[in-house]
C-alpha cells in the first residue's frame, strides 16, 4: 500500500448563497459542506453516512467537480484536481448515481451509453470500442446482447450494472458511489453490493461510498465517516465505529436502525427531536447540540473540533468519552 | 377463530396493457383481525401495493380490474359495494398512509384545512369543533406546536412531519383498519424509527388494525404480529413474525432474509437469489418461484401448488415447506 | 412508484419505432387525418403530370360558371380560372409555405428554448423576456406589422408567421429542457467531461425531440390558416401565383352571387387544419403516453 492516499479532502466547503429576492436581504447561505478532510487508500472503500440533507451528496458532487467548491481542495494521487484537465480527470475518477432510471440516457442504447467515454475519453476507434463494450458487460454481469437494447428494456439492477460499466469504461481507478443501491430491491441490493465488492477487489478500486444505510456501509466499507449538517463528527474503521461509536450522533443512527431477529420489537430509541436545527444550524456551538441527549451548557457554546485524540478514530464530541446513563448500544 | 375485520379471498387484480394481461394479484388470501398489525412483504412487482389499492377500490379501470374474489370488510362486500358505502369506508372506516407524503397532501392548501376537511367528510361537526379535533390530531401524532402547524403550508415541514400530519389525517376518523404503504422507504432511519414507534404507540392507544406494505424485514420485525410474503402475485408465506425469522418455510422467503445485509457483520459476501421473478403477463405453471429455487424438484413446475398449513397459524405455498439445499 | 401500474409492465418505450406506429393507429381520428393528408399531398406533389386545365388560364366567356360545371368540375372564378385546377396547385404554395414555416419556428424556437433551458440564469432570462416581448403583441397583427415592414409577397409572409410562431416553441422546449438538465444521465455526462454543447445536443436534444415534434405536429394547421389569412389580406401570395388564402380573398367579392368561389378554398383549408389538428394530438397522444 503506498504512502501517498489515493484521493484526499482538504477542507471542502461548499456554501450556496440564498437566493435573493427583490426588495429583500439576501438570506444566510447554505452551507451545505462545511471543511470536510479525509484521505482514502489505494483499494480502500469509505462510507460516508448521514441524513439527508447533511451535505454528503454535495460532498461527493463537489468532489467529482461537477460543483465548483467554494474553498478547499481535492487531490488525486497527491496531485490538486484543479490543476488535472477535465478529460484526464474523468478517465481517472467516476461517478455511479442513485437513481437507476434517471441515470441512463432513455434515448441510448447501452452499447451508445458506453461508445461515449470509450470515443471521448479514450479515443478508441470502432472495433476497439466494440471489444471493450462487450468486456465491460461482461465484467457486470451482463449478457453480451445487451448492447443493442435500451434502459427500459432493463430492470432496476441491469441499468444500474450498466451505470457500473459506464464508470469502468476509461478503467477509472475511484469510483463515487451516491447511494447506489437503495433504489433496489433487497435480492437485487444483494447482488449489486457483492459486484461493487468483487470488482474492487479484482480491479485494485477505490470508492468512496454514500449511503444512508448503516448495514450496506458496513457490508461494502473499510472505514466510516458519519456526516452532519456538512461536517464530519466521527471517523473510524468500520469495524470500529459499528461496535464502539463515540459520537452520540452515531449512536442516534445506530439505534434507529431495525433488525431481525431475537429480542426486537420496542426498543430504546436515542432521544432525538426532528427539526430542531436546520440545515442552517445555529450559529455557534456544536450543530448537533439540539437534538443531543449529552449536550450541556458548553456544547452550545463552542463548537467540537474533531479530534484525533483516539487515533484512527477522530471524533467531534466534547462528551465523546463520557458514559452514558444507559446502555444504548444496538 | 372470531370473524375477521378483514377477509380477503381469492383476489385478482389483473391490467390489461397494450392486449397484454399482467396478473398483477392472481389469488391472494388475506385476514387481519380486530387490532392486529399485518406486514405484506415483497419485492417489487410482488403485487403488494395493488392488493392494497384494491382493498379499497382504487385501481384505475382502465388498464385494471378485479377479475375475481372477494374483499370483506367486517362483513360488508367491498367489491361490489356502491359508491356510498366505499365513500364510507375510505378515509372512515378505512384509512390509508402512502410512501410520499408530498403527493397525499395539496401543496396549495395550508394544513388545517386538509385535516378539517378529512373530518368533516365523515363527521357532523362545526368549523371550530372540527379544527380543534384537527389540533388533538396534530398533538397526537406528536407534532410540537399543533395550533401554529395547523396555519401552516405542507412544504414548510420536514419529510417526516409530513408523513405525521398523513398519518394525522388517516386517524381523523377513528379507522378500523389503517393501511401503509411503505410510509417510512422515502424517510431517513432516525425519522422511519420515530415512525414505526408512533404508529406502534397509536394502534396501542386505539385498537386499529394495520395493515403495513414493505420490502424492509426489519421494519416489519419491529412493528407486525404477523407477515404475509408475496411473490409474483401470490402470498407465499403467512405466519407470526418470529416463526418467519427462525423458520421460514418457503425458500423464498428464507433466501430474502438471507440477503439483507445486517448490521455486526462486517465485510461479507452477501447471499442473493440468482434470476428474476417471472413477468405477470407470462405466468408459469405451478410454483412461480420454481425457477429460482434451490430445492425445487420435478412436482413444483406443473399444476397448482396450494397455501398449505404447516404449523398453526403458519401457512406456505410449496411442495417441500422448510427444504434446504 | 405509481401503484397503478403493474411494475414489470415495460416503462415508457422511447417514443419510435414501430411502438408508435401501433399506439397511433389505434386513434381512429388521427388515422383519418393521415389518409386525407396523404391524398392532399399526393394530389398536390402530382399536379404537374394531371390532365388539368392551366390554373392562370383567363376565359372571360366561362367566369363565375357553378360547380359540376361541363369541363369545370369545381366552376371557375371570377376570371374564367377552373377552380380545381386552382385549388390543386395552390395546395403546393400553402402547404409547402405552412410546413416551411413551421420548419423555421421549430428551429429557432427550439434552438432558444434549448438554450434557455440549458443555460439558465442570465441566459434564459435575457432569451426568454425576448419571447415575451414577441409574445405581448397580439398575434396577427404583429404578423402584418412584419409583412408591412418587409413587404407583401409569399415569402415575406412566411417568414412573419415563422417570427409568430417561435414563442411557441421556444416555451415548449425551454420547459421539457430545465426538467431535463436536472437528470442523473446529464449529471453523468458532465462527469464524462462532454462540453456543454455536446451534452446540449446528444444528451439533451433526442429527448426534447418528441416535444419538438408535438408542438409541430399540433402548429402547422394554424400556421397554414395565418398564411391563408395573410393571403386574404393581400398580404401573401401575389398574382399570378395563388393559394388557398388569395383564391379566399378573391372570392370574397362574389360571396352572393357564387359563394362556391369562396367555399371551395374555404373547405380545403378547414378539411386540411382539422386533419393535422387530429393527426397533431393522435401523434401528441402516441408520442407522450403520460398524457393520456
Amino acid at each position: 500500500m503506498s504512502g501517498v492516499p489515493v484521493l484526499e479532502v482538504r477542507e471542502l466547503t461548499k456554501h450556496f448563497p440564498g437566493r435573493r429576492r427583490l426588495l429583500r436581504a439576501a438570506p444566510a447561505p447554505l452551507r451545505a459542506v462545511q471543511g470536510v478532510s479525509f484521505a482514502v487508500r489505494r483499494g480502500q472503500a469509505l462510507g460516508i453516512v448521514g441524513e439527508s440533507g447533511c451535505g454528503k451528496s454535495t460532498l461527493a458532487k463537489t468532489i467529482m467537480r461537477l460543483i465548483e467548491p467554494t474553498s478547499g481542495q481535492v487531490l488525486l494521487d497527491g496531485r490538486d484536481t484543479a490543476d488535472i484537465p477535465r478529460r484526464e480527470f474523468a478517465r481517472r475518477v467516476q461517478f455511479v448515481f442513485q437513481d437507476p432510471y434517471s441515470s441512463l440516457n432513455p434515448r441510448k442504447t447501452v452499447r451508445q451509453t458506453l461508445d461515449a467515454p470509450l470515443q471521448h475519453l479514450a479515443g478508441l476507434d470502432a472495433p476497439a470500442r466494440r471489444a471493450r463494450t462487450a468486456q465491460l458487460l461482461d465484467l457486470v454481469g451482463l449478457r453480451p446482447e445487451f448492447a443493442s437494447r435500451y434502459p427500459h428494456e432493463f430492470s432496476g439492477g441491469q441499468r444500474q450494472r450498466v451505470g457500473i460499466a459506464r464508470a469502468l469504461a476509461t478503467d477509472a481507478k475511484v469510483l463515487l458511489l451516491d447511494e447506489p443501491v437503495s433504489a433496489l430491491d433487497v435480492s437485487v441490493q444483494a447482488q449489486v453490493l457483492n459486484l461493487l465488492r468483487e470488482l474492487q477487489t479484482e480491479l485494485g478500486l477505490t470508492y468512496v461510498f454514500i449511503a444512508h444505510d448503516l448495514a450496506v456501509v458496513e457490508n461494502l466499507c473499510d472505514e466510516v465517516a458519519v456526516m452532519y449538517l456538512g461536517r464530519i463528527v466521527e471517523q473510524s474503521p468500520a469495524a470500529t465505529l459499528f461496535a464502539e461509536p463515540r459520537h452520540p450522533y452515531t449512536h442516534t443512527l445506530l439505534s434507529a436502525v431495525p433488525t431481525i431477529g431475537p429480542g426486537t420489537g420496542p426498543r430504546l430509541r436515542m432521544a432525538a427531536p426532528m427539526d430542531a436545527a436546520g440545515p442552517a444550524g445555529p450559529a455557534i456551538g456544536c450543530a448537533f447540540a439540539p437534538r443531543c441527549y449529552r449536550a450541556t451548557l458548553r456544547c452550545q457554546d463552542e463548537p467540537p473540533a474533531l479530534d484525533a485524540a483516539l487515533v484512527g478514530h477522530p471524533v467531534a464530541c466534547h462528551h465523546a468519552d463520557d458514559t452514558d446513563p444507559e446502555d444504548h448500544a444496538p | 377463530m372470531p370473524e375477521p375485520l378483514l377477509r380477503v379471498r381469492g383476489l385478482r387484480t389483473h391490467f390489461a396493457l397494450d392486449d397484454t394481461v399482467y396478473r398483477a394479484v392472481d389469488g391472494v388470501d388475506l385476514d387481519i383481525a380486530r387490532g392486529e398489525a399485518v406486514g405484506l412483504v415483497g419485492e417489487s412487482g410482488s403485487g403488494k401495493t395493488v392488493t392494497a389499492m384494491s382493498i379499497l377500490q382504487l385501481i384505475p379501470d382502465p388498464p385494471g380490474r378485479i377479475v375475481d374474489g372477494s374483499i370483506e370488510l367486517d362483513g360488508t362486500d367491498l367489491v361490489h359495494a356502491s359508491d356510498a358505502t366505499l365513500r364510507e369506508a375510505r378515509g372512515g372506516r378505512v384509512a390509508c398512509v402512502f410512501q410520499d407524503p408530498q403527493t397525499t397532501l395539496n401543496p396549495v392548501l395550508r394544513i388545517g384545512p386538509q385535516i378539517t376537511e378529512m373530518i368533516r367528510r365523515h363527521q357532523d361537526l362545526g368549523r371550530a369543533a372540527a379544527r380543534e379535533r384537527a389540533r388533538e390530531l396534530l398533538d397526537a401524532v406528536h407534532i410540537p406546536h399543533a395550533a401554529r402547524r395547523l396555519d401552516e403550508y405542507p412544504h414548510e415541514l420536514s419529510g417526516g412531519m409530513r408523513q405525521r400530519v398523513v398519518i394525522a389525517m388517516a386517524l381523523a376518523n377513528d379507522p378500523e383498519l389503517l393501511i401503509a404503504d411503505e410510509p417510512t422507504t422515502a424517510l431517513d432511519v432516525t425519522v422511519q424509527a420515530e415512525i414505526i414507534d408512533l404508529l406502534r404507540e397509536l394502534r396501542e392507544r386505539t385498537g386499529m388494525a394495520l395493515l403495513f406494505i414493505t420490502h424492509d424485514f426489519g421494519v416489519v420485525a419491529e412493528l407486525c404480529d404477523r407477515v404475509v410474503v408475496m411473490y409474483a402475485g401470490r402470498v407465499v408465506e403467512q405466519a407470526r413474525v418470529d416463526t418467519v425469522f427462525d423458520a421460514p418455510s418457503h425458500p423464498y422467503t428464507r433466501r430474502l432474509i438471507d440477503c439483507m445485509p445486517s448490521l455486526g457483520q462486517g465485510r461479507r459476501d452477501l447471499a442473493t437469489i440468482p434470476g428474476v421473478p417471472p413477468a405477470l403477463d407470462r405466468l408459469p405453471a405451478g410454483c412461480a418461484f420454481a425457477e429460482r429455487c434451490d430445492v425445487v424438484e420435478e412436482a413444483c413446475r406443473s399444476g397448482v401448488i396450494p397455501l398449505e398449513q404447516v404449523a398453526a397459524g403458519h401457512l406456505a405455498r410449496c411442495l417441500k415447506p422448510g427444504a434446504r439445499p | 412508484m405509481s401503484a397503478a401500474t403493474p411494475p414489470t409492465a415495460p416503462a415508457a418505450p422511447p417514443a419510435s419505432g414501430p411502438g408508435l406506429w401501433r399506439r397511433l393507429r389505434r386513434n381512429r381520428l388521427a388515422v383519418a387525418g393521415l389518409v386525407v393528408l396523404v391524398i392532399v399531398v399526393t394530389t398536390a406533389l402530382l399536379a404537374p403530370v394531371m390532365p388539368l386545365a392551366d390554373p392562370a388560364a383567363q376565359v372571360r366567356s366561362d367566369r363565375l360558371l357553378p360547380i359540376g360545371s361541363e369541363g369545370h368540375l369545381l366552376g371557375t372564378d371570377h376570371l374564367g380560372r377552373d377552380l380545381l385546377s386552382r385549388l390543386i396547385w395552390g395546395a403546393r404554395t400553402s402547404l409547402s409555405v405552412g410546413v416551411l414555416a413551421t420548419l423555421i419556428a421549430a428551429l429557432i424556437g427550439s434552438l432558444i428554448g434549448l438554450v434557455a433551458g440549458f443555460a439558465g440564469r442570465r441566459v434564459d432570462s435575457v432569451l426568454m423576456r425576448g419571447i415575451d416581448v414577441l409574445m405581448a403583441f397580439p398575434y396577427l397583427l404583429l404578423a402584418i406589422g412584419l409583412v408591412a415592414v418587409l413587404g407583401p409577397g409569399l415569402i415575406n409572409a412566411m417568414i412573419a408567421i415563422s417570427v409568430v410562431n417561435i414563442p411557441f416553441f421556444a416555451r415548449a422546449v425551454r420547459g421539457t429542457t430545465i426538467s431535463l438538465v436536472s437528470a442523473e444521465y446529464v449529471d453523468a455526462a458532465r462527469a464524462l467531461a462532454f462540453s456543454p454543447t455536446r451534452i446540449l445536443f446528444r444528451e439533451v436534444l433526442p429527448n426534447v425531440l418528441p416535444v419538438i415534434i408535438v408542438t409541430m405536429s399540433t402548429t402547422v394547421g394554424w400556421m397554414i390558416t395565418e398564411t391563408a389569412g395573410l393571403s386574404f389580406l393581400g398580404l401573401g401570395a401575389q398574382p399570378p401565383t395563388s393559394d388557398w388564402g388569395a383564391m379566399l380573398g378573391a372570392g370574397r367579392d362574389f360571396i352572393t352571387r357564387a359563394p362556391h368561389v369562396m367555399i371551395v378554398p374555404g373547405t380545403a383549408i378547414f378539411v386540411v387544419v382539422i386533419s393535422l389538428n387530429f393527426l397533431g394530438d393522435g401523434l401528441r397522444d402516441a408520442l407522450d403516453p403520460r398524457l393520456k
